[in-house]
């Protein structure tokens, strides 16, 4: 057969074949995975690198994760050379001053030999429910990396293809969910090995100069449209600012603040003027700062084509060292994804004046997690955790309203996990899970509503809660107001109420009932040019009460 | 005296009737004969009753009729369904609308939820709460159906759905809900949850149940009219209906939970393509088969037709979707049929596909307004399709149109117009292929271990290149590829599948609870089974255990004896366990096995005449057959002077090789150079993709 040569046609079928290659992946991944934060929660990425780390073709569970995997293969590589990467390796990291992430996010590269010769990295990220921090799961009061779990340099699970058994068992010996933990590892050196062998056979096909210039010329495209789509934005100087409720440990705001210079075909993000690294865990590496930057930047240039090498060259990001964006040994980083998630949010509002045909206003932000974790009576005492994350109100924007009830911007795959197979598997009964209905900013188009749960423990357990932005609420662009805050109550069988945010391990007796509420997105324009007929209609569906719609809109039409 | 036996299928453009008559005393069978005629929208069953005029048959004569529509997957996506309500657990009435969450659209800060299809203020609550294993917390309080009806009879609601949590693991609360409401509106469209499926995920058994709501007074109403048409003209047969799990059912059933029927179409082509691997002996099947708009494919192992209980509907990059927890065949379908258009992008970049340009104005070569070029067109500007066989001669292609739109296209990439049409076709290959390493690399399957049977329109005119380049060693193109569902339906026994959620450990003391669950859902089934006078002894089983390692969440299917399970078959399940693990999911675990669901699928035997041989010395010699050599551009494999055979002329037994064309009214079979073709007893075309014999 003869070689097919590069040429557009070649060039698109091969950058098909990039993608399809990760997707493939991460179905590897998915379908083998272990523990349902990977499986439902979709809290994963995977990448196919070329051999210089770059991106050839990706596919997300996790949008945080944008880029990140070819920043760390480039890391280790800075490390040990690229030498270090032999045929049948299988390296992991988790190190959060090099990965940028919690502890609980471990990478997984596999490099890709072909013909003897190193051509690229099949690599994957995804969360592990435990990696022996010092509460199951996840501590939301840690202050120091040392209580987040184990902590790894670039480390050889496989090495040469043998697995290296004491290093396995250490990993299976100091989590709280060992077998699991295993699960998950194969899943992503099953993913590696997908990748590895989908990349070959492209290399057989086409031949290695033929893949090359196809990604040379994809990489090239991407960066000029990219250089295209900044010319468009008028040059200047952008900036928007707000805060975390606090670090999960003290009671003060943590300011994020951002400036956005745009120059000609060049931006730059500069993260001065954020806080501090803090005691509480809100800190995280440069990576995921650079990462999180990424996702901001996708959301409003280009928002539909596919990332790879090409992309991100014109963007540069700035995270003051010693800062939550660029935090140092010993800080703490299990709730990294808070701070950014404000960033990301923040870095739409700052260019919403120029780009309006882009933006919306900002959603609920944040993760919203809870936590349970306890010994089931009813199955011999078994150790469960359960970690959820929770929908709420997206924002509105200039032809429409907010969605009711979606994931986070940070999210993205993430999905509910079903009542039915979350009840058969742990002690607690879910009563209720509905539409909180007021909770989205009023507007010309109106916020997204959060939502409501609320839990009944059937078990004792123990309670982690971790729920922001009552500070910086959801705000509205235009005139359209910001949503409602987040709210959580615990109810004690002896009728005492508690309403509170953040808490670690709080111990929890059988008969307590959790109730949690997510906040609305932020409306968009003036809620007086609301429609009528779309204000009937949010009262007939309760999407808005009567009463509400009097206070904020004059009542019906 | 002889009896016709007919199966019917709708498509988007054609209705498609296969039929052939058996002599009642002989049992001798004539000759399969097919009829397309064009779909009526507006009145299905009238293109129906045509098409049976057309063949000249009268309903009076049918002693079998089985039909496949598309009135299901219509009224969902056309929203021309009726206005439904919903009666959900008190608590749980927004699980339709919040959906699970996700956000597929990751950076579109505008992304919008597909729409639920009950709004807000048509769910109602009922107070009652099951716990997971089907025990009572809350009792039902009935005295709160009333003013849910009313309230639904103000709003004109049409349907009603039933979905409460943990009805999988007990119904008792669904079943009284439903006895209350049929005794208060005893006409009411009704459908509950526990009908449709006994499985967990709250969401989707509920969006299944409501979809089914929607869609089943329209449904109903359409097989009334298609049963009444039939009757008028005598018809005094047995009329089933093709259902999304690969299988017929009797249209009372249908009617009931006419969900089960969104995907017969597609279904009924992959159930061809195992019913054919049995009359060849072959089990390791991948159906292909491409239309105007899309290709799909499955995969049968060993067989058997893969079934997912995870199809979505309007599903894409762009949405969530919609899911449809009902048993239907597991098919990947793609945006890449023969008049999918290939196109430049805003960033110099070709595609093909998912526009499609229709039935109107169709490909460039119809001559009827389309300048956009298509799969079609770059075949015929490669010498594939003969311009004047196009359609069976029907039309005369207008190549002129043709090359100057490939011009076009070519132009915006600086190539010329051949280059831009051998792109499209790679394009659309390179798509396809994908769609076939999804069902088969991707699930741990070699397809060097497969027979691809391609059917539809555009199957064999792609099959041989694509088969190649997956290394698939062999193609077969049936009979009556271009009506192959129809074909399938008349191949088909009745097929009902149960499957039961049941989280256990796979060990030795639950081997009884086990064989007992299965021989209850057997029982439940040959006793449905009776009501509608289908014997015990033409009921027979697969059963299958859905396992997984303990706290995870894949699973995967191993078959159980019929006979029951004691302790030491537990640990040769676990075995098999691991073993199908390894192959899927390239490594295993020494954790504990748990079952999940338990499922049996209840067929029922019709007397079906096995399928005559061709009679060889009914035909001419090979060159009898030849139609002309024409040049016809083999891409990458080179330009040659090509041999045209007429396919109906190709006697049983003929073997040659390629480069060559065989063409029929309906497809054209494009055979590469060196590849080998035979035509086998029945008429069917077997290429050996790779070279030499078969």
């Amino acid at each position: 057969m003869t070689k097919l040569q590069a040429n557009p046609i070649t060039t698109e079928i091969i950058r098909n074949a990039f993608n399809s290659i990760a997707e493939d992946m991460n179905a590897a991944l998915i379908r083998s995975a272990y523990t349902p934060i990977i499986y439902e929660g979709k809290d994963c990425a995977v990448a196919l690198l070329d051999e210089d780390g770059e991106v050839l073709g990706q596919s997300l569970g996790l949008p945080l994760f944008l880029g990140n995997l070819s920043l760390c293969v480039q890391i280790v590589a800075e490390m040990h050379g690229w030498d270090y990467f032999n045929e049948g390796d299988v390296v992991f990291l988790n190190d959060s001053y090099i990965a940028g992430t919690h502890l609980n996010d471990v990478t997984v590269i596999v490099p890709i030999f072909w013909n003897n010769k190193r051509v690229g990295f099949a690599t994957s990220r995804a969360h592990w429910l435990d990696v022996g921090a010092k509460d199951a799961g996840q501590s939301t009061d840690s202050h120091e990396i040392y209580q987040e779990g184990m902590r790894w340099a670039p480390t050889k699970a496989y090495a040469a293809g043998k697995p290296q058994q004491e290093i396995l068992t250490f990993l299976k010996l100091n989590s709280r969910f060992g077998d699991a933990l295993l699960g998950d590892l194969h899943a992503q050196i099953a993913a590696g090995k997908t990748g590895e062998q989908r990349f070959s056979a492209l290399l057989d096909r086409f031949g290695i100069e033929t893949v090359l210039a196809a990604r040379d010329d994809i990489f090239r495209q991407s960066a000029e449209m990219e250089r295209e789509s900044i010319r468009a934005i008028p040059d200047g100087i952008y900036k928007a600012e707000g805060a975390l409720d606090n670090d999960g440990l003290s009671k003060e705001p943590v300011p994020v603040k951002l400036t956005i210079s745009v120059n000609g075909d060049k931006m730059a993000v500069d993260l001065a003027g954020s806080s501090e690294q803090t005691r509480g865990a809100v800190n995280c590496g440069e990576t995921q700062t650079i990462s999180a930057t990424r996702v901001a930047f996708k959301l409003l240039i280009n928002p539909q084509r596919p990332v790879d090498g090409g992309t991100f060259t014109s963007l540069d990001v700035l995270a003051p060292e010693n800062s939550i964006f660029n935090a140092r040994e010993p800080a703490a980083c299990s709730w990294y994804f808070s701070s950014l998630g404000l960033l990301i949010d923040l870095f739409v509002k700052a260019l919403s004046p120029v780009m309006p045909q882009a933006v919306a206003a900002a959603h609920y932000g944040d993760s919203m997690v809870l936590i349970l974790s306890g010994y089931d009576k009813s199955k011999n005492d078994e150790l469960f955790v359960s970690i959820e994350a929770n929908t709420g109100g997206w924002g509105a924007w200039s032809e429409g309203d907010g969605q009711d009830c979606l994931i986070n911007n940070v999210n993205g795959s993430f999905r509910d996990y079903p009542i039915e197979v979350y009840e058969h598997r742990y002690p607690v009964r879910i009563m209720k899970y509905g539409i909180r209905e007021d909770s989205g900013g009023p507007g010309k188009h109106r916020g997204g509503n959060g939502s409501y749960r609320e839990y009944h423990l059937t078990n004792d357990a123990n309670m982690s809660l971790w729920f922001e932005r009552a500070h910086t609420t959801a705000w509205g662009l235009e005139g359209g107001h910001a949503g409602k805050a987040p709210e959580v109550n615990v109810i004690s069988p002896d009728n005492t109420e508690k309403s509170l945010m953040k808490t670690n391990a709080m111990p929890l007796k059988a008969g307590t009932i959790i109730l949690t509420k997510t906040g609305g997105g932020g409306g968009y324009g003036d809620p007086a040019e609301r429609d009528a007929t779309q204000i009937a209609k949010d009262i007939e569906n309760s999407h808005v009460s009567e009463s509400f719609a009097k206070e904020f809109y004059g009542g019906v039409g | 005296m002889s009896k016709i036996r007919a199966a019917s299928d709708i498509g988007g453009t054609f209705t498609d009737l296969v039929y052939f008559a058996v002599d009642e005393e002989t049992g001798q069978v004539a000759e399969i004969n097919a009829v397309k005629t064009h779909t009526t929208p507006d009145e299905f069953q009238a293109g129906v009753m045509t098409s049976l005029d057309v063949a000249g048959i009268s309903a009076k004569d049918l002693s079998f009729f089985a039909h496949g529509s598309t009135v299901v997957i219509n009224a969902l996506t056309e929203r021309k369904g009726v206005k439904t309500g919903l009666i959900t657990t008190r608590g749980f009435r927004d699980i339709l609308e919040i959906a699970r969450g996700n956000r597929p659209d990751f950076f579109n800060l505008r992304y919008q939820k597909p729409e639920a299809f009950v709004p807000r203020y048509l769910r109602q609550e009922v107070t009652e709460r099951m716990t997971h294993r089907g025990d009572v917390v809350t009792p039902l309080i009935l005295d709160e159906i009333k003013p849910i009806l009313k309230s639904f009879e103000a709003e004109g609601v049409e349907a009603i759905a039933v979905c409460l949590l943990h009805s999988y693991a007990n119904p008792a609360h669904e079943q009284q809900v439903c006895e209350e409401i049929k005794r208060l509106a005893p006409n009411v469209t009704l459908v509950a949850s526990h009908q449709i499926s006994r499985e967990w995920r709250e969401y989707e058994r509920t969006n299944t149940t409501a979809l089914c709501a929607y869609v089943k007074p329209i449904a109903g109403a359409y097989l009334n009219e298609m049963e009444k048409s039939l009757q008028r003209d005598g018809f005094t047969g047995s009329f089933y209906v093709m259902q999304s799990n690969g299988g017929i059912d009797t249209v009372a059933s249908a009617k009931e939970v006419p969900i089960s029927i969104v995907e017969s179409g597609p279904a009924s082509g992959v159930l061809g393509a195992a019913a054919l691997g049995k009359v060849l002996g072959i089990d390791d099947i991948l159906a292909f088969d491409i239309g105007g708009t899309t290709a799909k494919c499955s995969l049968i192992d060993g067989g058997r037709v893969s079934l997912t209980n995870q199809y979505m509907i309007e599903k894409n990059a762009r949405s969530a979707g919609y899911p449809i927890m009902t048993p239907v065949v597991d098919i990947v379908e793609i945006g890449n049929g023969g008049g999918s258009i290939g196109w430049v992008d805003e960033f110099n970049k070709m595609h093909v596909g998912p526009q499609s340009a229709g039935a109107i104005p169709g490909p460039v070569a119809y001559g009827k307004g389309g300048t956009e070029p298509t799969t079609t067109d770059a075949n015929i500007l490669l010498g594939r399709i003969n311009p004047n066989y196009f359609i069976g001669g029907e039309i005369q292609a207008d190549v002129a149109a043709v090359s100057l739109a490939f011009e076009k296209l070519g132009e915006q990439l600086g190539m010329s117009a051949i280059e831009a049409a051998r792109g499209v076709i790679r394009i659309a290959n390179h798509n396809m292929g994908n769609a076939l390493k999804l069902v088969s690399i991707n699930r741990g399957y070699d397809p060097r271990d497969f027979t691809m049977i391609a059917f539809g329109g555009g199957g064999a005119m792609h099959a041989a290149a694509l088969a190649r380049e997956l290394n698939i060693p062999k193609v077969i193109i049936p009979a009556h590829a271009a009506v192959f569902s129809a074909w399938g339906m008349l191949m088909s026994d009745l097929r009902r599948d149960y499957a039961l959620t049941l989280p256990l450990a796979l060990k030795a003391n639950n081997a009884s609870k086990i064989s007992k669950t299965f021989q209850n859902i057997c029982t439940e089934a040959t006793e449905a089974y009776a009501t509608e006078s289908i014997e015990k002894g033409d009921v027979y089983f697969e059963q299958m255990l859905e396992l997984r390692y303990e706290g995870q969440e894949h699973t995967v299917q191993i078959p159980i004896p019929l006979d029951g399970i004691d302790g030491a078959a537990i640990e040769k399940l676990v075995e098999s366990f691991n073993d199908a693990y390894e192959r899927k999911y390239t490594y295993r675990l020494e954790n504990n096995v748990e079952l999940v669901s338990c499922k049996v699928t209840a067929f029922a035997r019709v007397d079906r005449p096995a399928i005559g041989k061709l009679d060889a010395s009914l035909f001419g010699s090979i060159d009898e057959a030849k139609k002309e050599v024409r040049d016809v551009d083999f891409d990458e494999y080179g330009m040659h002077k090509t041999t045209i055979y007429q396919r109906e002329k190709l006697a049983p037994g003929v073997v040659f090789s390629g480069p060559a064309i065989v063409e029929e009214a309906g497809s054209t079979v494009v055979v590469f150079p060196s590849q080998i073709l035979n035509v086998d007893d029945y008429g069917n075309l077997h290429i050996n993709t790779a070279g030499g014999l078969s």
